[in-house]
């Protein structure tokens, strides 16, 4: 997509910027007073020697800034630059927008950026070919609903083995949540549901997968296409109102909660900016378990070994859940060591913004910026380290190998499940087994 | 040239020009915005939670407030004191209160001019420290522009000159002429230019407690 | 005390657990009375395996018998292969020949193929497909012929290899031990092991898994074991 030449269509990136060039652009554009607060922030500018060309302030006022400055009329070797920091550059984790004097969302003008560039026909290959898995399947992964109806009885079946009468209960109106999940989920991790079911049988919750709008990942906000970004995010909201649930769950995912609940509205047309449905993060809900006991942990099976926790820049710091994964941690670990900086100010792990679905051409700048992550882990001697987060868990594991840690990387699921207390009724009895098959 | 002539005119004519531009500048550029806002930046009004706001702006006003700040408490100091005295020290000089007085009629209360003396030596030493530190961290001298460096060194004249007019150091007509001009060019440039952030600063920063408080339950320092 | 066998209580009084039975053997001190038990046992078990719902599912189901092949691309898999040819001609039964190329990023739609990593288009799948049957086609000639299919998918190999046996109700899964992950470092016969593919598939196969190892192999891993390697 990249390598051909691009016919650059100047009206177009004219609409797009008179579009967003209202009051907060206006301003930021204007009154950022160059003062580089904001770099020290960037994972990117860390990593990279400090090198000043990574600073949030010079990849907006290049990009963004230039744009607007040159009314759009610019030329192909600009644009593939605009390309290379919109993507290559950064992850739009916002970390930046906290270090700014004036609070200017950085973050927000890389988005538009993104939406320039690819409306240009600009954008990294890997996130290109998601666009039309999404428009033909509805996910990024071309997963028909056979294959995830077929996955779910696959997972429900073995989850049986552990836990007695689990289901992966699929359309059924009703219910209180409706799980959403990462395709990925169903084509290289199918034990995240059936761990998932697990917890979901024990804690005796009403839930259910949809067949449509199920996948709450959206590679194509984070690729510049709004439009079919908002009918991805719609047909999820649209399926939670037709099955009448009371909230849309949305899985150990980052971004799935960016794109659900702040910035999905936006993004499907609804003017008030708030989702149809309410939107809870795993973190919160499994948080809830473990406080109101619906989830009891054993003490004898608490992990002893040393344990951090990565704070995924879209459920710690841009959706304020630090201390629920904290408390849930806490919970389940007797050796818990935060990592420093943490909370909603931890740094990106350098897989956000579409980093990983990027693939190869990407992967040895996003083994570079990592450093700053894995020297965060090293730092804390952790064996295991959390994320509820499915793109911080595939960079984690490949930092782990770039940089020789050690470490041991797990979902919040995964150790819930490992430390849970099955009660009595649902343990699976053995002389059944024979009999119901 | 005559130096008592344009002293007169700058004084008269010049702080009404002077004054006026930054008023209806500002005025006029807040109203625009406004105007643009109310179809181009719906997140604003969407989540607006004033409480979330105001944390948001009175952080950021404190000195070492944020991590942010924490993490270059130096310049954060220097920042702090910049503005501080910038903002206020221009109403409390005995000097100006008289001219006040001769004008209007009325004048401020002010500080005795030893104090006076040891803001503006502050004042010029936070100024120097920010324009060190511009040119110093690689950083921020390749983000900086050469306007970034004529706006620090244009709101520091003001100061600059007032002190050496007040000691009578140098050419006195000189030095206070140079003390009206800047003075009254920051003024007029003030709306038009970064400066704006002394209001704009109020919207931005309630803009991003907004954005990150109310709608997302998350800190913003 | 617990059956060594099904983990079931056996109460103090009792010689033998009364859920699996325990033992074929007969012990010589045994009564005849708990003999006769035991097998009366033994025999309702054997009973209830034969009629556990899966397998009436799959016998109803089952008009044709299927046999999956899975292929690593490498020869070494052809020992899994002449296996899995015999028991579909044996069985007059359709061999799927199956390979799972891997993605490496689970994130994104890269795989890795013979010429590096590459994305998952459809060229690549054909290119993959044409030259399975190529090669497996090659060494049925002049034989009698099983029904063949071949099958390519990408993902991660035991994932897609159980995926695929569930949807098409297959019979047996055929394969090798373990593969070659990285060309460069070849098949290292002095240190065999079953790979985490093998491993997966037999765990959690929906149906029985053969897996067929090279004969050089075999003997470096009765060496191994003889030299103490487990535990």
């Amino acid at each position: 997509m990249t390598e051909n030449n691009i016919k650059i269509d100047i009206s177009k990136i004219r609409e797009i910027l008179d579009k967003n060039n209202g009051a907060r652009i206006r301003s930021w554009l204007s009154i950022c007073s160059r003062c580089g607060l904001c770099a020290e922030a960037c994972f990117f500018f860390l990593a990279n020697d400090k090198n000043p060309k990574y600073a949030p302030a010079y990849k907006f006022q290049r990009t963004l800034g230039t744009l607007y400055k040159k009314k759009g009329k610019v030329d192909e070797a600009f644009l593939r630059e605009c390309h290379d920091i919109a993507w290559g550059e950064c992850t739009l984790c916002k970390r930046c927008s906290l270090y700014c004097p004036f609070g200017i969302d950085i973050a927000a003008m890389i988005a538009i950026v993104r939406s320039i560039c690819f409306s240009q026909g600009l954008i990294p290959e890997g996130l290109a070919r998601t666009l039309p898995n999404y428009e033909q399947f509805g996910n990024q992964m071309a997963v028909t609903v056979e294959d995830l109806v077929e996955t779910c009885e696959w997972m429900a079946e073995e989850a049986r083995d552990e836990i007695k009468n689990v289901t992966i209960p699929i359309d059924t109106s009703g219910a209180k949540y409706m799980y959403t999940i990462n395709p990925r989920e169903v084509m290289f991790y199918p034990q995240d549901l059936a761990m998932a079911a697990q917890i979901f049988t024990v804690a005796e919750e009403s839930w259910t997968i949809p067949t449509t709008g199920w996948d709450c990942t959206n590679l194509a906000m984070y690729a510049g296409n709004k439009e079919l970004a908002g009918k991805v995010v719609d047909a999820m909201y649209k399926k939670a109102l037709e099955l009448e649930v009371e909230a849309i769950l949305i899985t150990e995912c980052g971004h799935a909660m960016r794109s659900a609940a702040y910035e999905g509205p936006y993004l499907a047309n609804y003017r008030n900016g708030k989702p149809p449905v309410p939107i809870v993060h795993s973190v919160q809900l499994f948080y809830e378990y473990i406080r109101d006991g619906r989830i009891k942990i054993d003490p004898s099976k608490k992990i002893d070994l040393p344990v951090t926790y990565q704070d995924p820049c879209n459920v710690s710091r841009n959706a304020g859940l630090w201390e629920q994964g904290r408390e849930i941690v806490r919970a389940i670990c007797n050796d818990f060591r935060d990592m420093s900086p943490n909370r909603d100010h931890n740094h990106c792990c350098g897989g956000g913004g579409g980093f990983i679905p990027m693939g190869g051409p990407y992967r040895k700048r996003r083994m570079r910026s990592g450093r700053i992550k894995a020297e965060q882990i090293r730092a804390t001697e952790a064996k295991i380290v959390i994320s509820p987060c499915h793109n911080c868990y595939d960079q984690l594991n490949d930092l782990n190998k770039e940089y020789d840690l050690g470490v041991r990387v797990v979902s919040l699921k995964e150790l819930i499940i490992e430390t849970m207390v099955v009660p009595e009724h649902l343990k699976p009895n053995p002389e059944s087994q024979n009999e119901e098959g | 040239m005559n130096w008592d002539y344009a002293y007169d005119v700058l004084l008269s004519r010049g702080t009404w020009i002077a004054f006026s531009v930054f008023i209806l500048g500002l005025l006029v550029r807040c109203v625009f915005l406004f105007g643009i806002s109310l179809e181009r930046d719906r997140p604003f009004y969407n989540h607006m939670d004033w409480t979330w706001g105001i944390k948001s702006i009175i952080r950021w006003l404190i000195p070492l407030g944020t991590k942010g700040w924490r993490q270059q408490p130096l310049f954060s100091l220097a920042v702090f004191l910049f503005h501080a005295i910038f903002l206020v020290l221009p109403f409390l000089l005995s000097a100006h209160n008289v001219l006040l007085q001769n004008a209007w009629g009325f004048s401020l209360p002010s500080i005795s001019d030893s104090t006076a003396d040891l803001l503006t030596i502050v004042f010029i030493i936070s100024a120097a420290l920010l324009m060190w530190r511009r040119i110093a961290r690689p950083e921020v001298r390749f983000l900086s522009t050469w306007w970034d460096y004529t706006l620090l060194i244009l709101s520091s004249l003001p100061f600059i000159t007032g002190l050496l007019a007040y000691h009578q150091i140098g050419p006195y007509k000189v030095i206070i002429v140079l003390h009206l001009l800047s003075a009254e060019l920051l003024l007029i440039l003030l709306p038009f230019s970064k400066l704006a952030h002394m209001i704009l600063y109020l919207f931005t920063r309630s803009f991003i407690g907004f954005e990150m408080g109310a709608r997302r339950g998350a800190r913003c320092w | 005390m617990n059956c060594p066998i099904c983990n079931n209580t056996i109460n103090e009084n009792e010689t033998f657990c009364r859920k699996c039975a325990w033992s074929i053997l007969r012990a010589d001190n045994e009564p005849e009375q708990d003999y006769e038990e035991r097998f009366k046992i033994a025999k309702k078990n054997w009973e209830r395996l034969i009629a556990c719902e899966c397998e009436a599912r799959y016998r109803h189901l089952h008009k044709e018998h299927k046999i999956l092949f899975c292929t690593d691309l490498y020869a070494s898999s052809d020992y899994a292969f002449k296996a899995a040819v015999d028991l579909a001609r044996e069985c007059d039964a359709e061999l799927i020949i199956y390979h799972v190329l891997e993605s490496r990023h689970r994130y994104s739609g890269q795989i890795i193929t013979a010429d590096g990593e590459t994305w998952a288009s459809k060229e690549v799948f054909d290119k993959l497909r044409t030259s399975l049957q190529k090669y497996y086609s090659a060494k049925l000639e002049n034989q009698p012929a099983p029904k063949m299919r071949v099958e390519a998918r990408s993902g991660i190999p035991w994932i897609e290899i159980v995926r695929m046996a569930r949807k098409e109700k297959v019979d047996m899964i055929v394969m090798g031990p373990y593969s070659i992950r990285d060309p460069k470092n070849g098949f290292d016969l002095e240190k065999p092991r079953l790979g985490e593919t093998a491993k997966q598939v037999s765990l959690r196969a929906p149906c029985p898994v053969a897996i067929v190892t090279s004969p050089d192999q075999r003997l470096s891993l009765e060496q191994q074991t003889s030299a103490g390697e487990e535990k």
